[in-house]
C-alpha cells in the first residue's frame, strides 16, 4: 500500500479507537485509565491528521481543515474513489 | 388495565386490556470493566477495540 493510503488507514484506525473509547467513557465517565487512553489517542490522531494534511491536502472542508499552499480540496482522488483491499 | 395509564373518555380513549402475564422483560447488562484493548489496527479489523465485545455472526456462506 502506498504511503498516502497507509497514512489514511492509520488515521482511520486511530479515529475508530477514539470513537470506541468515547462510547466507553459515555457509560464510564469516571474511568481514569480509559480517559488517559482516550486523550493519548486524540493526541496521536491529531498529529497523524496534521502530518497527512501537510503532505496530501485537507481531509475535511468547510473550515475544518486548512489548505495552505493551494486549494487542494478539489484534487482527486475523492474519498469514495479510494478502495482499501480487504486484507489491508 | 395497563398499570400507570389513565383512560381519558373526553379524548375518546378506550383502552383495550393488554393481556400479558407479569413483566414483559427486564434487561440486565453486566457493567463492562476496562481491561485489555486491541491495537487500533486490530480494533478497526475486529469492529471493536474491546476483545470481550467481539461477537461475529458465523458466516454461513449462504
Amino acid at each position: 500500500m502506498d504511503p498516502k493510503h497507509q497514512a489514511l488507514l492509520r488515521i482511520m484506525e486511530l479515529e475508530f479507537t477514539a470513537i470506541d473509547l468515547n462510547l466507553f467513557l459515555d457509560t464510564h465517565p469516571g474511568d481514569q485509565r480509559a480517559l488517559g487512553d482516550y486523550n493519548a489517542t486524540v493526541q496521536e490522531l491529531m498529529a497523524a491528521k496534521m502530518a497527512y494534511e501537510s503532505r496530501y491536502g485537507p481531509i475535511l472542508n468547510y473550515g475544518l481543515s486548512p489548505s495552505p499552499q493551494a486549494w487542494r480540496w478539489i484534487e482527486e482522488p475523492w474519498p469514495w474513489e479510494i478502495t482499501f483491499r480487504a486484507e489491508d | 388495565m395497563v398499570p400507570g395509564t389513565q383512560e381519558n373518555p373526553e379524548r375518546g380513549d378506550r383502552l383495550e386490556p393488554l393481556y400479558y402475564f407479569g413483566e414483559l422483560a427486564r434487561a440486565y447488562v453486566p457493567p463492562q470493566v476496562y481491561g485489555e484493548r486491541f491495537s487500533p489496527a486490530e480494533g478497526l479489523r475486529q469492529g471493536t477495540i474491546f476483545p470481550e465485545l467481539v461477537r461475529p455472526y458465523p458466516y454461513s456462506g449462504r
